[in-house]
């Protein structure tokens, strides 16, 4: 008895520790089951469980880009503008004449690192606005996202590019074995080193502190300049990976794709528990919120009736929504 | 001297000299800048965005921020519309007006109320409500183009106040009415923020929240008031625009609202409240404004617009914050000094 | 006409069945300034707000100027000259000293047009009450701590206040600028206007009030006349316990100093500064306000760059204007506003306690050992003696004395060299100070060398075993703290 009761209060102390979690995964499987009631023949079908796995990632990925400068008590507004200045830098190499004569693999390579180094360079860009002009980050990644914006569409005229080489566009096709479409691997990494990097790594533990007192943060020897460029920096590679997750997806670059993407972002970061004053926020439980989304993105596509837009509208009202919820139940103050 | 003195210390003087630096180049290089259809066009381009920002300009004091009034505008003016033309109205377009201007203040009680009233974060409440309308307008009611606007707003949108033709290039350009508008709402904007209680209630509680609650002022009331009149203007400003462009491409303005928002920073508006000016909005529009419409001035193509945008955004942003970082190092240091003397 | 002002019986006020006041009794007379003493969390702030009619009280009577209340309004109690000077001062900085006077007339007048000529008029008058000049055009966030405590004061005067409730006024303010303050309280009683004086200093009691109430615990501890109060009786009453009064008497443990500084100096601050501070040592720097202490502090600490000089920790010369090089070479800093600048209230206990020494607890990979962070927590806690159930639970949910403790703590953790405190003390009541200079002790003698910037001379007196003055920048004097009185020192720092 006295044993059952021990149980008891430690499942209750697991579940206390981590109570966003918890209730996101709770709600989660409502959702699913929810979904899963209404349309059977068409959601628990193979087919649509692999082309979930491949929907998700590339705005699941922008969405920690937002996290992380939520952590820092920021908001960026510019993910979706560096994910197609990146992917377009990408499109430029692995069809510029540079590549012809050299092997696919190189090629591509190439265009990757690319596309990473151009995400990191605007996310230092951000950082140094938001660090050495001292602009609110909502501000400074909305100037920058204009920017970023504007190199893209002067780049391209305005212009899809297209004609990648065959290669890359496989892999947004490819199964692993049949199992684990590419996007979703790339995604379940970009979670597994995140969480890693967030939880057990000083320079995880040290961004949750200065999001939470800068000065503070300061006044213990935190190299608050450092960091606060670095996890922009950090924000924008991951950015630039969303980027070329879409890029293999749509199998084109191009200056507005994704617009939508970057209030589905900040919406899904705040469902999955991250405080926009900073500080607190774990990848776990953007992960989460990150499926919720899209079981409810795969139910809306199941009406032919309701057009996307609908799904603005949904996005919408959860965001409000949740921020009631959590107003209500002081969730976002207490969990790190 | 004591006035040259102030006017050097404020922000706006340096606005003002930076944009006749820049007319003057645009001037000096294309000699179309100061010519009378130009200077009409600028004029007819800063009428809804300056709109606008009278209205983002007390909710940025108060210390709040609105993204969705772009949205909110372009829903009820796609219902404002619908409803004169099955209606079959006929008559002035000050129907329009105040049709639109209701429907807008429903709307925008909806974030006054979660903002002042659930005291949630203006931004991320605004984002929400944003797309809310985004998905109503486009989703649920699946607008499309409204092409023939009801007879009143057609006839304003044709009629103008004079017309300015450059012989050179054989261009006409027209001023419409609708610049009583704008200068009729910047003076009320001006009224409201100086000389009425609410204003300065307006400023009270974007400078110290607290303290404004303890003088007795009703800051909830207060801020449900600015986002409410942000609202409004926005259907004023809606009205004009679809007027002017004569026809309405629905959600066409979504994307609007970063300018706005730019403007009034770089009229030295601080986004933590408390600061900012008529005067410096206006400068602030200005100078977008006119780089938007000089590119093509200095033949510079039109898909090159939004990155120069951007990046007056980001330096005019960066140098506003910096140097607001820098006054309060300086007065800090100046108290220092000041207990050292004594 | 009633003798008393505010006459206070039986009130209890419960938050969430906690109850805050239980059967406190005050009352004011008229023409008198009543001291209010406690420690934090007494129920000083509660009883403020019931007598304002912010908070509405559980039971017992308010009577204000004869009139009975149970239940009064924030409107009421303005109605009936209650006006209360917080400690913020609550001012608006982004407005002009004419529209922070004139405004709550203007509001509480039910105007709609503000009305900029009336406003002048009544800033005006409200100056001329107290016969202080300051100039009407400026924004409040311009003028000085004092002149906005002025502008508070007016503010409250031309309400026709009666009854003016002051909380810690003297918290920000310098020597010289309590001097003039006292001036101005004193003209108001000499008004026939009624001060309650919230402060747990013990001179200040002492120089300016007839009466005190001594709150504990929510429940009156006494009430009484000042001639019959001593300053250990008052520290007891305060908080329950007995404080033993010994001084510090410093074991110098070796002889390579922890801290050597050298013809530091930072231009416009201070030149020519050089000390040695010995393991085991507590030395005090005194000075005023703008004399350079501060910038001292944050240029040993790395925040602000030196244009000259050395800094020599334990024989090793550091980098300077890098706080990270300075807390690698073991210095510490506890800021001035410790709370809101030393911790990081949303994290937990735990956190806090290592942050400073986080990068030790991992490897080079930047890996946390979660076992060594779970040890080190542990015995930064109890080092500390921080009472809590759970480190895992935020620092917010502390006590204030446990708060504090937990952002000595963090240096603590370190093992730090050198620790560098700037009023260690200030705005910490008696009980809490007391356990701070325990800790300082023992840090010293467990070795450790501390630099102590205080204004409160009898801390610095108590606590340390030297010091030095500052003056205008430069090291106007040593002194040892066995050897000199509180005034000759005060003499030394000059006004």
């Amino acid at each position: 008895m006295q044993k059952n009761n021990q149980n008891r209060n430690k499942m209750l102390m697991f579940y206390q520790k981590d109570k966003t979690f918890f209730q996101l995964v709770i709600i989660a499987v409502i959702v699913f089951a929810a979904v899963a009631f209404m349309k059977p023949e068409k959601f628990l079908t193979s087919e649509n469980m692999l082309s979930m796995l491949a929907q998700f990632p590339q705005f699941g990925i922008m969405t920690f880009s937002v996290m992380l400068a939520m952590l820092l008590g920021g908001i960026d507004l510019s993910v979706v503008a560096i994910a197609n200045l990146s992917s377009i830098t990408a499109a430029f190499i692995m069809t510029g004449s540079w590549g012809q004569g050299k092997s696919g693999t190189v090629v591509i390579l190439a265009g990757v690192a690319a596309a990473a180094l151009t995400g990191a360079a605007a996310g230092w860009i951000n950082g140094v606005v938001v660090y050495h002009f001292r602009v609110p980050a909502m501000l400074a990644t909305i100037g920058t996202a204009q920017v970023f914006q504007g190199i893209s569409i002067a780049v391209t005229q305005g212009k899809a590019i297209s004609g990648l080489p065959g290669a890359y566009s496989e892999i947004g096709r490819l199964d692993m074995g049949g199992v684990l479409p590419i996007p979703f691997l790339v995604f379940a990494i970009c979670v597994l080193a995140l969480s890693f990097l967030l939880n057990r790594t000083t320079f995880g533990s040290n961004i949750y502190m200065l999001g939470t007192n800068r000065k503070a943060a300061e006044y213990s020897g935190l190299k608050v300049r450092a960091y606060t460029l670095k996890v922009f920096i950090l924000g924008g590679i991951l950015a630039a990976v969303g980027g070329l997750v879409m890029m293999s997806r749509t199998n084109s670059a191009k200056a507005d794709y994704g617009d939508a993407y970057t209030l589905q972002c900040v919406m899904i970061a705040i469902l999955g528990g991250v405080d926009a004053e900073g500080g607190a926020g774990k990848v776990r439980g953007v992960a989460v919120a990150v499926l919720i989304v899209q079981f409810i993105a795969s139910a809306i596509n199941m009406f032919p009736a309701l057009n996307t837009y609908t799904k603005t509208l949904i996005w919408g009202l959860t965001l409000i929504v949740v921020m009631i919820w959590r107003m209500f139940s002081g969730a976002s103050h207490r969990n790190r | 001297m004591k006035i040259i003195n102030k006017a050097l210390h404020k922000g706006e003087f340096y606005l003002a000299l930076i944009i006749i630096i820049f007319c003057f180049f645009v001037q000096m290089r294309s000699g179309q800048f100061l010519t009378g259809n130009n200077l009409v066009d600028l004029c007819v381009s800063m009428i809804v965005p300056s709109i606008f920002c009278m209205g983002m300009l007390p909710v940025v004091i108060t210390g709040g921020i609105d993204v969705s009034f772009t949205a909110l505008a372009s829903l009820s003016i796609y219902v404002g519309i619908d409803i004169l033309l099955r209606t079959g109205y006929e008559g002035s377009v000050l129907a329009a007006f105040l049709l639109v201007a209701a429907l807008s203040l429903i709307l925008a009680a909806s974030n006054g109320f979660f903002i002042a009233v659930l005291d949630l974060p203006p931004l991320i409440v605004t984002l929400g409500t944003m797309s809310v309308f985004q998905g109503l307008l486009l989703g649920i009611l699946n607008a499309s183009s409204q092409n023939v606007l009801p007879k009143g707003m057609s006839d304003f949108g044709m009629s103008s106040l004079f017309c300015v033709t450059n012989k050179e290039l054989d261009i006409t350009s027209a001023m419409p009415y609708s610049i009583f508008i704008l200068i009729g709402v910047t003076a009320g904007t001006w009224f409201i923020l100086k000389h009425t209680m609410l204003g300065r209630g307006i400023y009270a509680s974007g400078g110290n929240k607290n303290a404004a609650v303890r003088m007795g002022f009703k800051v909830k009331k207060i801020k449900f008031f600015v986002y409410c009149y942000m609202g409004v203007l926005a259907g004023v400003a809606a009205v004009i625009r679809i007027c002017m462009a004569r026809y309405n491409p629905p959600g066409n303005m979504i994307g609007m609202e970063m300018n706005v928002i730019a403007a009034v920073v770089l009229g030295g508006a601080s986004l933590n409240g408390g600061k900012g000016t008529i005067l410096g909005t206006l400068l602030g529009m200005g100078l977008i404004t006119i780089m938007e419409n000089s590119l093509l001035l200095l033949g510079i193509p039109g898909y090159w617009q939004t990155l120069f945008t951007g990046i007056i955004i980001v330096a005019g942003t960066s140098v506003t914050s910096y140097r607001a970082a820098g006054t309060r190092k300086i007065t800090a240091g100046r108290e220092g000094v000041r207990h050292a003397e004594e | 006409m009633s003798e008393y002002v505010l006459r206070v019986k039986g009130i209890c006020k419960a938050f969430s069945g906690v109850y805050a006041l239980n059967g406190v009794n005050i009352d004011i007379r008229q023409g008198e300034i009543h001291c209010l003493a406690g420690e934090n969390g007494c129920g000083k702030s509660t009883l403020i707000n019931i007598i304002s009619g912010v908070y509405s009280r559980d039971s017992g009577e308010i009577e204000l100027n004869g009139r009975q209340y149970k239940r009064i309004n924030p409107a009421q109690a303005i109605e009936e000259g209650v006006q209360v000077i917080y400690q913020d001062f609550a001012v608006f900085p982004n407005l002009t000293v004419k529209e922070n006077l004139s405004v709550s007339t203007m509001v509480s007048g039910h105007k709609k047009i503000m009305n900029w000529k009336e406003s002048e008029r009544i800033a005006r008058q409200a100056l001329d009450l107290i016969g202080v000049d300051i100039d009407l055009e400026k924004e409040v966030g311009e003028i000085s701590v004092a002149d906005k405590q002025l502008v508070a004061i007016c503010r409250a005067l031309i309400n026709d206040a009666r009854l003016l409730i002051m909380d810690e006024p003297t918290t920000a303010l310098t020597k010289k600028e309590v001097r003039t303050l006292f001036k101005t309280v004193m003209k108001l009683k000499e008004k026939g206007l009624s001060i309650l004086f919230v402060s747990h200093k013990l001179d200040e009691v002492f120089e300016i009030c007839d009466r005190y109430t001594i709150l504990r615990n929510g429940r009156n501890v006494l009430t009484n006349s000042v001639e019959k109060l001593d300053n250990e009786s008052f520290a007891y009453y305060m908080t329950g316990r007995r404080f033993s009064n010994e001084k510090f008497a410093a074991a110098k443990k070796g002889d390579t100093p922890a801290l050597e500084v050298k013809d530091l100096a930072v231009e416009g601050a201070f030149s020519d500064v050089s000390f040695a501070l010995y393991p085991g040592e507590i030395v005090s720097v005194v000075g005023l306000l703008g004399s350079g202490r501060t910038e001292l502090a944050l240029t040993l600490f790395g925040i602000q760059k030196a244009s000259a000089g050395k800094i020599i920790v334990c024989g090793k010369q550091i980098q300077m204007g890098q706080v990270a090089d300075a807390v690698k070479a073991g210095i510490g800093y506890v800021p001035e506003d410790r709370l809101t600048e030393g911790l990081f209230m949303k994290q937990s206990i735990g956190d806090n306690l290592i942050i400073s020494m986080i990068e030790n607890l991992a490897d080079k990979m930047g890996i946390l050992d979660r076992k060594r962070m779970k040890r080190e927590k542990q015995s930064a806690s109890s080092k500390m003696k921080i009472k809590c159930p759970n480190l895992e639970q935020a620092v917010e949910t502390l006590s204030g004395g446990n708060q504090q403790r937990v952002v000595l703590g963090k240096w603590i953790a370190r093992d730090m060299d050198v620790l560098i405190l700037n009023g260690p003390t200030v705005g910490v009541d008696i009980g809490s100070k007391y356990d701070i200079h325990q800790v300082l002790r023992e840090l010293a003698d467990a070795g450790m060398g501390i630099l102590m910037i205080s204004d409160d001379l009898p801390e610095v007196l108590a606590v340390s075993n030297r010091g030095f003055v500052l003056k205008n920048g430069r090291i106007s004097a040593h002194f040892e703290t066995d050897k000199i009185s509180a005034e000759a020192l005060t003499e030394m720092i000059g006004v």
